[in-house]
């Protein structure tokens, strides 16, 4: 038995095309991000503010589990076209000449309605999958999250420059085994 | 393979729009080329480069024709000014705009906006052209043509429809602002990789989640919020000595160079929404600058990343000095009101 680290990790941007693109991020590191979607708030009803056999609770509204929350991660600025390509999908341009799909849409926050489109249809929306490379791998496949560029700061030092990525999670998580098949948009 | 704080390159824009190849833009040396499209070529850099009494005729004729505008700076931005000539062009069509990408001239100009245009038609006013300079914009384009220089970036700009009249030039010539570069840069720079869109407001059937739930869109104020930009650099007693200040506060930082007059404000140039250019500060006495950043790419040409913060204010109490024993700091932070965009290249766009 042993600890993991961040050695093991790798990190994956998907689009929502039929066979999905995807990009594999290079020189990243810190992931972070909830293991499980909010749930709606719980509030207590009291008699009178009296607690007793009458108190109870109810359910707050939906609004609490569709509430986008935070992913991130680090990524150091490359010398490479492969950063070009990280920017162009961030941005939601075409990459390598692809045109990236938005995943807003395809996952059901509440496990039964398709989570809705964005009003602004230039916020694009991809998936976020993180593998931890061990003998049987974890991965957790994070859907529908958009990144607000105004929100991540680039930041240069004499040893690096270094990228504060944050995505808004609006979808769901699901655990896996296996990070999801597609196209390389780097080939 | 990862970019270091010695690719990094920091510079101050102002908002000024001054010839290539005259001061304080004169370490740039400007080409301008027509071709009929069959076999002539003309230089008429002489005629376009200043506003003079020299004046280039019919410039372009018809649709099998271009006029190629080349600098040995990179630039984004070309004025046209009719002023000696005797025409504007008429019935022209829109503009049709490539670059030289190493190979010919065959891929587009992405980003284009023809402030010459009237009525649809290029050439009609006088203004500015601009567009995004791309990342492989590449010079030796005498390769491609022997009337072209080795050494010059070139764009070729094409009409749609061969003029009724003409078009004349008295002015065809790139343009940018003055700059100022910072030495000594501490490194430290920091800023946001784009501007804020407007919030996504969700609404809920009673505070149900159901196929009647939609997004509806925030006010736009998100898109103008002011984001922080701040650096700091080394004061010394030749470069940074009081022209980082003045040019932090588009003053005239006068380094007997690029910038030697009082800096033009860069505020309202952008249009943060796409459509509306962003409004003029209600006290015109602040004024904005455009700061460009970008880690030059010690591989390949072309592979330079960077961006441009249009329209930054720095109010003088943000902008501190620090000593210490071993250097005299100075701390600028600011914010961006304007644009934010990737840029490969160091040239204002608008």
């Amino acid at each position: 038995m042993s600890k993991i680290t961040q050695k093991k990790g790798t990190i994956r941007l998907y689009d929502s095309t039929a066979t999905p693109i995807y990009l594999t991020m290079i020189l990243d590191d810190g992931f972070s991000g909830p293991l499980g979607i909010p749930y709606t708030e719980e509030q207590l009803v009291l008699n009178r503010g009296n607690m007793d056999a009458n108190a109870h609770y109810i359910e707050g509204s939906d609004a609490a589990i569709m509430e986008p929350l935070d992913i991130t991660f680090n990524m150091l600025a490359q010398d490479t076209v492969f950063f070009g390509y990280f920017l162009d999908w961030l941005e939601g341009s075409e990459v390598h000449s692809t045109t990236i799909v938005t995943t807003k849409g395809d996952s059901q926050r509440d496990g039964s309605n398709a989570n809705p489109a964005f009003a602004d249809s230039s916020k694009k929306c991809c998936n976020v999958e993180y593998q931890l490379d061990v003998a049987t791998d974890i991965v957790w496949h994070y859907n529908e999250v958009w990144f607000d560029l105004s929100t991540m700061t680039i930041s240069e030092a004499e040893d690096g420059i270094s990228i504060a990525v944050t995505g808004k999670w609006y979808g769901t998580v699901t655990r896996d085994t296996a990070l999801t098949s597609g196209t390389d948009v780097t080939e | 393979m990862k970019f270091i704080g010695k690719n990094g390159v920091l510079r101050i824009f102002d908002g000024s729009k001054n010839l290539h190849g005259a001061a304080p833009r004169d370490e740039a040396t400007v080409d301008i080329v027509t071709f009929d499209g069959t076999s002539t070529w003309a230089n008429i850099t002489s005629d376009v480069e200043t506003d003079d009494a020299a004046a280039a005729e019919n410039f372009l004729a018809d649709t099998s024709g271009f006029v190629f505008i080349g600098s040995d700076v990179p630039f984004s931005l070309v004025k046209f000014l009719k002023g000696a000539g005797s025409h504007y062009a008429v019935a022209s069509g829109a503009l049709k705009a490539f670059y030289f990408d190493g190979s010919d001239f065959a891929t587009a100009l992405t980003g284009v906006s023809d402030g010459t245009a009237s009525g649809g038609h290029c050439f009609a006013a006088d203004g500015h052209i601009s567009f995004k300079a791309p990342i492989d914009w590449a010079i030796a384009a005498n390769g491609y043509n022997a009337n072209l220089d080795a050494d010059k970036y070139y764009i070729a700009l094409q009409t749609t429809t061969s003029p009724s009249t003409d078009p004349d030039a008295d002015v065809l010539c790139p343009v940018d602002g003055q700059y100022f570069e910072i030495s000594f840069a501490a490194m430290d720079f920091s800023g946001p990789l784009g501007r804020g869109k407007s919030e996504e407001v969700l609404v809920l059937d009673r505070g149900n989640m159901s196929s009647k739930a939609h997004y509806i869109e925030g006010v736009d104020g998100k898109i103008y919020e002011s984001l922080p930009v701040a650096f700091s650099a080394l004061l010394d007693d030749v470069y940074n000595r009081e022209r980082l200040q003045d040019a932090l506060v588009c003053g005239n930082a006068d380094d007997s160079g690029r910038w030697i007059a009082a800096g033009t404000t860069s505020k309202a140039l952008t249009k943060n929404d796409g459509t509306n250019l962003n409004p003029a500060f209600a006290d015109a006495t602040k004024k904005t600058v455009n700061i460009h950043w970008i880690m030059e790419s010690a591989r390949t040409a072309g592979l330079d990343q960077g961006m441009a913060y249009y329209e930054t204010y720095f109010p003088p109490s943000e902008i501190t000095i620090s000593e210490a024993e071993d250097g005299i700091t100075l701390s600028a932070a600011g914010g961006c009101f304007g644009l934010i965009e990737r840029i490969h290249h160091l040239c204002n766009r608008y």
